[in-house]
């Protein structure tokens, strides 16, 4: 007894003589503040899910995901969408385009320097769009990014002006390509032979608002210092910071980070948070339907598929799923929000009753036990579901399931993850399929590519898509992306489901100023992490905030403290 | 009693010596059947390994993996090579730690790895030091007041936490300590990006984010080494000798000590065979708590199916709990050896 | 040492019988599930988020099912996956343990290196690897639990067979001239049935805590109703620990799974006659 009581009271007395200093140490810790003084410090997250999106160089991200987002806050492109949406110069301050649509002139500004100090010049540009229509084979980051195929050849008239001439002419040039390619210096990429191995700390330099700090692949974060000289102003902060965060609210909330993107559920919990704006803005990100066409012999008929669309509640959907943050998808693909929408068109409103008749006028009115149709050779209508095991889509499933059970159709679950739902959707082995992506928001890659993405395929469709990415005229083109829309609703080759929303919270107490870019940048991605915001936003915060590491100090110590005054006190009792 | 001291050289006898070349071999074979499996994996499941390289993309935004990192791979399978010379070419792979590379982050899975191994490692090590230390505490506290008070809280209270599944015991842990009382930091290994004014704040930033998954897993793991422990003493204590000494009236902590000493064995052998046990508890609590460990990127590999990943993650812990329970094997040989002699 | 007496174990201390009558609780609970659960389970007809009342006593999920009725139906995969995996490793593993043990010699020490091999792998990871292979489906998962649960129950078995081999009565049947199925069967096997229970008591607590865990971590089933995929799901919501909503969703969840496996560890407890 004695040797145990004498080893507790040694331990003890050894932890209280480390409690003893610890104390003093508490105050001092405190004092220290988090990062040097008068630094105006930015940090967003990415929430939990993954953070890495690559080495932010223009071919050394990560194609699928923000990896653009974030390599062009260091480079940027000749023009770029502002907060309005509407086109504006970035390298180049003015443009034009001959009558034919074929030739299109970039004035480039002057004083525009590289973040190494050499000046930018248009050669620079005429490097970058030959170094990737060259390099395409190698570097497909580049390639499914950066369409340089409309490219006939590009010049440079004098140290400030690029001439660009086009095999055709391209409606979307400008927010496909002039507003999605960066540019990078001709001095350090033209001895680059593998550009999606470089990733060196010169091949993040460009000329946008900020320069790349550090980028840890490991902790998945990146940091970046603001380009004091940069031709548009400098940026209101002077570090700006993109870290992972297991819960993003209780970060926002504690002050640890300064903005997140949020799904709508999160924002009703800030709701009470007095500091933290939220910002909406136009989604295009869709789930739809997916049939696998035209090897599905019942899906392929347009009849079973139109029945199978008055069957679902997407209303309802969209409320049990996203719970107020999106809308319903309509039946002309393009979301409502969008400047293409054209609203005269099939309507497929839910009305289960209209689904049954239209499934028993073509032959299915054969029912079994379980009150599941028949096939005409007897065999239950039965169709296996495909789908991306995350919440949203699994609850997505389900109400498929559901609704489709109330017509008399059966489906199974065939859950899976991202690659074996691609993999077996790319190989034509599956049945239905629920998809879920962003869109673009410019037709030409919207809907231009339902052929393959949906395996549809007429003729009529596919030469109005190729006639509208040639109409140079607006009104001309909307007429025709409009007859699109009719008949993708007459033909229902894919059923868009619901469309989800996307949504910002930020520290407007420190700085304000997110917008969502109507038509999103980089082609249509809709971020709130438009470069332009860090330039054209208000700074508001008096002083940096410290956060202060000495409550979990204090509380650890605390612990010990007790543990030990615990054990002190057990050893004294007598057996 | 007498104690006699025995001479070092004596103690490592020839048969313990072999003994522990035996079991060294047997832990070697078993690593090679790990490693024959591990290559055997992708190559028969369905869909193979060209399954995860070729996934391809439909929607209009680009592909998921680059061009370059799938010519990688298909060159670190050699899948163009009869199979014994693919087994061959993934030994010597291995040997060299090359476990090819990440079709996610797209970089060499030796890298990632290297990375993540360091928190785990403290996480779990810290984890079991002090769940073992505090359960062999509580163990003798409770078979030497057998039927009193403390043993028979103990024993109540020990089922209910070792029923409790480790994630949910986390949220709860997270809820109470870290939103409710606001304490520690909910997630991560240490702040991101912070500036230190001194290597203290530093250590103090990890033991703060630190704090929360070792409680639970703590809490998780205590139970194993309590009940051990109390079994053990009380069947040492129901020994003649012990019973004889007690009787005899020698000192209390002559008996503790002897009973102690007896008792670490089986303790040691349990430590390491719970090693195995808190990898996998580790992957829940790394999920949970959002902790930059292996079992995060074991479970964020497999949710983006990065196989390359996954299985040098698997024969890498694989790896660590055959060393444990081999230097368990060596260091209880080396207990009982001496034990022996007293 | 037979059937009668492990009963009369459990019903006389006060662990076994607290242990069973919880047992029974989840088994009936599992049953009648149809009968007690308020809705079906793959009703989503009410609004999502919704706090108990009258119609739905500990409220609506995301989706808007009946909390209380997914609870009541997880009972039944918790228990079926329990029942599968320990029926499977039961049968596997005293196969082999009794084989390997009676026969003794070359194919002992062959099957018990075998056995020791699967025993060193840590399982987790594997499982995750499998699952990464396979799809989510509830067999795949009983099937990989199971693969990973015989060799304990083996190694436990063999043990046991060994020293049974050697026993007097079993000795005196082998000596005069029983067929050795004969020995094993009628000698063997009925002393068998305490290690048999335990075996049926860890693999099942092995089961239901791997299989929530697996379902937390998204590898359920979809179309069976699991409390670790509850759990998943009220842990993914991002109000759940602002509003009180992790008293109704979260809690009844981990509370049963803790339950049930509570139950198995006294019944376990009292068996294997810890006081």
């Amino acid at each position: 007894m004695v040797i145990m009581k004498r080893g507790v009271k040694v331990l003890s007395l050894l932890l209280i003589i480390t409690l003893v200093p610890s104390m003093f140490m508490v105050p001092a810790i405190a004092a220290g503040s988090a990062s040097s003084s008068g630094d105006k410090v930015w940090t967003s997250s990415w929430g939990a899910s993954g953070g890495d999106w690559g080495f932010p160089s223009p071919f050394a991200f990560y194609p699928r995901g923000p990896g653009y987002t974030m390599m062009s806050f260091c480079f940027d492109t000749l023009i770029w969408p502002d907060k309005s949406g509407d086109f504006t110069g970035l390298l180049a301050k003015s443009w034009e385009s001959s009558p034919d649509g074929l030739t299109r002139t970039f004035h480039l500004r002057d004083n525009v320097k590289w973040h190494d100090g050499t000046p930018f010049t248009a050669s620079d540009v005429v490097f970058t769009y030959d170094y990737i229509k060259d390099k395409s084979a190698v570097a497909p980051v580049g390639a499914g990014w950066y369409d340089t195929s409309v490219i006939k050849s590009i010049t440079a008239p004098d140290d400030h002006t690029v001439q660009i001439v086009l095999t055709k002419p391209y409606a979307p040039f400008i927010s496909q390509v002039a507003a999605v390619i960066p540019i990078v210096p001709e001095h350090i990429w033209k001895d680059i032979a593998e550009p999606a191995k470089y990733t060196d700390k010169k091949a993040a330099i460009g000329t946008g608002p900020f320069m790349l700090d550090d980028y840890s692949a490991d902790q998945q974060s990146y940091k970046y210092s603001a380009n004091k000289d940069y031709y548009l102003g400098a940026p209101v902060i002077d570090t700006l910071i993109f870290v992972k965060s297991a819960d993003v609210v209780i970060s926002l909330k504690k002050g640890d980070i300064d903005e997140a993107g949020l799904t709508f559920d999160q924002v009703q919990t800030l709701n009470d948070t007095s500091n933290i704006k939220v910002v909406g803005g136009d989604g295009y990100w869709v789930y739809r339907l997916r049939f696998n066409l035209p090897n599905n012999t019942i899906l392929n008929n347009t009849d079973v598929r139109k029945a199978i669309y008055y069957a679902i509640d997407c209303d309802d959907m969209q409320s049990k799923v996203l719970h107020g943050g999106g809308i319903a998808g309509n039946p002309g693909y393009v979301p409502p929000y969008s400047t293409w929408y054209y609203p005269d068109v099939a309507k497929y409103a839910y009305d289960p009753a209209k689904a049954n008749q239209i499934l028993d006028a073509a032959g299915y009115d054969k029912k079994d036990a379980d009150g599941i149709r028949l096939t005409l050779d007897g065999k239950r209508m039965e169709f296996q579901l495909l789908y991306t095991s995350d919440t949203q889509t699994q609850r997505i499933a389900e109400l498929l399931q559901s609704y489709l059970k109330a017509v008399g159709i059966g489906i199974t679950f065939k859950p899976g993850d991202m690659k074996t739902v691609d993999g077996l959707v790319g190989a034509g082995n599956f049945e239905m399929a629920i998809y879920s992506h962003g869109t673009s928001t410019d037709p030409a890659r919207m809907l231009n590519g339902f052929p393959a993405s949906t395996g549809w395929n007429d003729t009529r469709f596919n030469a109005l898509g190729k006639q509208q990415v040639s109409a140079m005229n607006e009104k001309d083109r909307k007429a025709l992306v409009d007859q699109m829309q009719v008949l993708i609703a007459d033909n229902v080759p894919t059923i868009p489901l619901i469309y989800r929303n996307v949504y910002t919270g930020f520290n407007k107490d420190r700085m304000d100023g997110f917008f969502f870019t109507p038509g999103g940048i980089g082609g249509g991605v809709p971020t709130e992490y438009n470069k332009l915001v860090f330039i054209q936003g208000t700074w508001n915060a008096k002083s940096a905030t410290p956060s202060s590491d000495a409550a979990p100090f204090l509380a650890g110590v605390l612990a010990i403290g007790a543990v030990a005054t615990a054990m002190l006190a057990i050893s004294r009792k007598k057996v | 009693m007498t104690y006699i001291k025995t001479s070092g050289a004596r103690r490592m006898d020839k048969a313990y010596r072999k003994a522990i070349l035996n079991r060294g071999l047997e832990y070697a074979l078993t690593f090679f059947i790990i490693l024959t499996i591990n290559f055997f994996l992708p190559r028969v499941m369905p869909g193979g390994p060209l399954l995860s390289i070729f996934g391809s993309q439909n929607s209009d935004l680009p592909v998921v993996i680059d061009d370059a990192t799938k010519l990688k791979l298909m060159d670190y399978y050699h899948l163009n090579d009869p199979l014994h010379i693919q087994f061959i070419n993934y030994l010597i792979d291995t040997a060299h730690l090359n476990f090819g590379y990440s079709i996610y982050y797209n970089i060499p899975v030796v890298d990632i790895i290297a990375g993540r191994l360091p928190w785990t490692i403290l996480l779990m090590g810290s984890a079991l030091l002090i769940s073992t230390a505090l359960g062999v505490y509580l163990g003798l506290e409770s078979s030497w007041r057998r039927g009193k008070a403390i043993d028979r809280a103990l024993l109540v209270i020990m089922p209910v936490l070792k029923s409790i599944p480790v994630f949910f015991l986390g949220s709860l842990i997270i809820f109470i300590f870290g939103f409710r009382l606001g304490i520690f930091p909910v997630s991560g290994g240490m702040t991101p990006y912070a500036v230190y004014s001194s290597p203290i704040r530093m250590i103090a930033d990890i033991a703060s984010h630190l704090a929360l998954p070792l409680a639970c897993l703590v809490i998780f793991e205590i139970t194993g080494s309590y009940l051990l422990v109390r079994n053990v003493c009380t069947q040492q204590m129901e020994r003649p000798y012990i019973v004889m000494a007690v009787a005899r009236g020698l000192k209390d902590r002559n008996i503790r000590k002897h009973v102690l000493k007896n008792s670490l064995t089986p303790v040691v052998n349990q430590a390491a065979a719970m090693l195995g046990f808190l990898v996998g508890g580790a992957i829940f609590i790394e999920t949970v708590f959002s902790y930059p460990g292996m079992g995060l990127l074991v479970y964020n590999s497999f949710l983006e199916r990065d196989y390359p990943v996954l299985q040098a993650a698997f024969i890498v812990m694989s790896l660590c709990v055959l060393a444990c329970n081999y230097a368990a094997d060596i260091i209880s040989g080396y207990i009982d050896g001496r034990a022996r002699q007293d | 040492m037979h059937r009668e007496s492990i009963l009369k174990k459990l019903s006389s201390s006060p662990q076994g019988i607290i242990g069973l009558s919880i047992l029974a609780f989840f088994i009936i609970l599992a049953l009648a599930a149809p009968l007690v659960a308020p809705y079906d389970p793959t009703d989503m007809s009410a609004d999502p988020f919704l706090r108990p009342s009258g119609a739905h006593w500990l409220g609506t999920d995301d989706v808007g099912k009946d909390i209380l009725t997914v609870v009541i139906y997880g009972s039944r995969t918790s228990l079926i996956v329990a029942l599968a995996v320990s029926v499977t490793v039961l049968a596997i593993g005293t196969a082999v343990g009794v084989f390997s043990g009676y026969v003794g010699g070359n194919i002992d020490r062959a099957f018990m290196r075998g056995v020791d091999i699967f025993l060193m792998i840590p399982d987790l990871p594997l499982i995750l690897i499998l699952a990464a292979y396979l799809r989510p489906g509830i067999w795949n998962v009983v099937f990989i639990l199971a693969l990973l649960g015989w060799p304990v129950s083996a190694r436990i078995t063999r043990a046991q067979a060994i020293t049974l081999k050697s026993a007097g009565h079993v000795d005196f049947a082998r000596v005069s001239g029983g067929p050795d199925i004969y020995v094993i069967g009628k000698h063997i096997i009925p002393d068998l049935y305490p290690i048999m229970a335990t075996t049926v008591v860890m693999q099942s607590i092995r089961a239901i805590l791997s299989e929530s865990g697996l379902a937390f971590l998204g590898l359920g089933d979809p179309s069976f109703p699991s409390w670790g995929t509850t759990i998943k799901y009220a842990i993914g919501y991002p109000g759940i620990f602002f509003t009180d909503a992790w008293m109704w969703w979260l809690l009844p969840a981990g509370a049963c799974i803790s339950l049930l496996v509570l139950a198995f560890v006294l019944v376990g407890q009292c068996l294997e006659g810890d006081e």
